[in-house]
């Protein structure tokens, strides 16, 4: 086994909430970490860097992630909150509550634009910069900035609505 | 979308600097808009956060983990055929066609099992050389040596299986992870030189830690508790 290969195993918590957030669902998830895993496994030999191999395994990640929700019609943004506590076997159990308050961001997250749902799961899920944000999508880091401000908004104003619905 | 947004992003970056910063400070300190509005961006990203975190408690799909430990077997395994293939090579021309393809098939497969020794074991038993780790797997707990062999450790995978690590010290010190697929179990990865086969130092053991850092440890009480679940007609 290669040492790429070791680090991109290492990522794979990362990759996992990446991809929690930008499908909503752990089995969505999974696949698309399982997706994203196995073309970087058949391309890390391309991968010649010797710093941070995360950047590379989230642009894999982006890619397959655009190209899987252009090819398939969308999914319902609901959630199921039953799927997601039957799945938790954490030591410390999120609280009803705070499981609420998860499905409602995730499901605020689904409703966003792609190119938005990108930049908050790469800036606020994984801490990227907004210069790595902007290296991982090739846009501009004002793009970035003026993407994650309108997806603040929406996403305040979406768990407002939520709140007030409830 | 306005140029206060704009700030704002920057400001929570770190990217502001120098007067332009000072002067954001300075409006924040007296500005209740703005203090308002940083509250609710830092809340939005804290919230966003928490609710990503939420999949580190979930398990991983069967089919996900399938293919990480296929990530760090598959080399191995090629590289036992690769050996056989350049062996193959440095024959004269003349052998293989003298040979045919039926008995290369042969030669191939037994040299195949001379490198990997436990390859045509029962697939319910790993071995390694003649010991059977699988069946020490179900007894001998974390920092108990038996002969060469010591489990260092015991881990719980996503799907609730259950992993461990253990090390041999001779003939070659040598260290394994082996993971339990319902009463079988599956060794997953190996360091060192599998008789005599080439192996490139640290890349399993990288796999190693990569994996076990997906996965949390057992305390020795949940370890009792699992191999008291599976010591009930095992012997080593």
């Amino acid at each position: 086994m290669t040492n790429q290969t070791g680090q991109i195993i290492g990522a794979i918590p990362r990759l996992r909430r990446f991809a929690y957030s930008l499908t909503g669902n752990t089995s969505d998830a999974d696949d698309l970490v399982q997706a994203c895993l196995e073309k970087a496994l058949k391309n890390r030999t391309k991968y010649t860097d010797t710093g941070d191999i995360a950047p590379w395994l989230f642009k894999i990640m982006k890619n397959t992630f655009i190209d899987h929700t252009r090819a398939q019609a969308r999914r319902p943004a609901f959630v199921e909150l039953e799927t997601s506590a039957s799945q938790a076997t954490a030591d410390r159990q999120p609280t009803p509550e705070e499981a609420l308050a998860h499905r409602d961001t995730l499901n605020a997250i689904d409703g966003l634009p792609e190119e938005q749902k990108l930049i908050v799961a790469l800036v606020l899920v994984d801490g990227r910069s907004y210069q790595e944000a902007a290296d991982i999508l090739r846009i501009p880091v004002g793009t970035v900035m003026s993407r994650l401000a309108r997806a603040r908004r929406r996403l305040q104003e979406e768990l407002q609505d939520q709140r007030r619905s409830a | 979308m306005t140029e206060l947004d704009i700030s704002i992003e920057k400001y929570l970056a770190g990217m502001m600097q120098g007067e332009e910063l000072q002067q954001f400070e300075n409006r924040r300190q007296i500005d209740e808009t703005l203090q308002h509005r940083l509250a609710q961006a830092e809340a939005i990203s804290a919230r966003v956060r928490a609710a990503a975190r939420e999949i580190d408690s979930a398990p991983m799909s069967q089919s996900l983990l399938a293919t990480i430990e296929a990530a760090g077997k598959s080399p191995q395994n090629s590289r036992g055929l690769r050996n056989v293939q350049s062996w193959m090579q440095g024959l004269p021309p003349i052998v293989p066609r003298l040979l045919g393809p039926v008995a290369l098939a042969c030669i191939a497969a037994a040299a195949i099992v001379v490198l990997r020794p436990h390859a045509l074991q029962p697939d319910s038993s790993v071995y390694v050389g003649s010991m059977n780790i699988s069946a020490f797997a179900d007894t001998l707990p974390a920092g108990v040596a038996a002969a060469n062999l010591q489990f260092t450790g015991s881990y719980r995978r996503g799907d609730g299986g259950v992993c461990r690590v253990f090390e041999l010290s001779a003939p070659n010190k040598q260290q394994g992870l082996i993971c339990a697929r319902g009463d079988a179990w599956t060794l997953v990865a190996m360091t060192g030189k599998p008789a005599g086969a080439y192996s490139p130092a640290g890349a399993q053991s990288d796999f190693i830690d990569a994996y076990l850092a997906t996965m949390a440890p057992l305390s020795s009480a949940e370890e009792r508790v699992f191999l008291g679940s599976r010591n009930v007609n095992t012997q080593p």
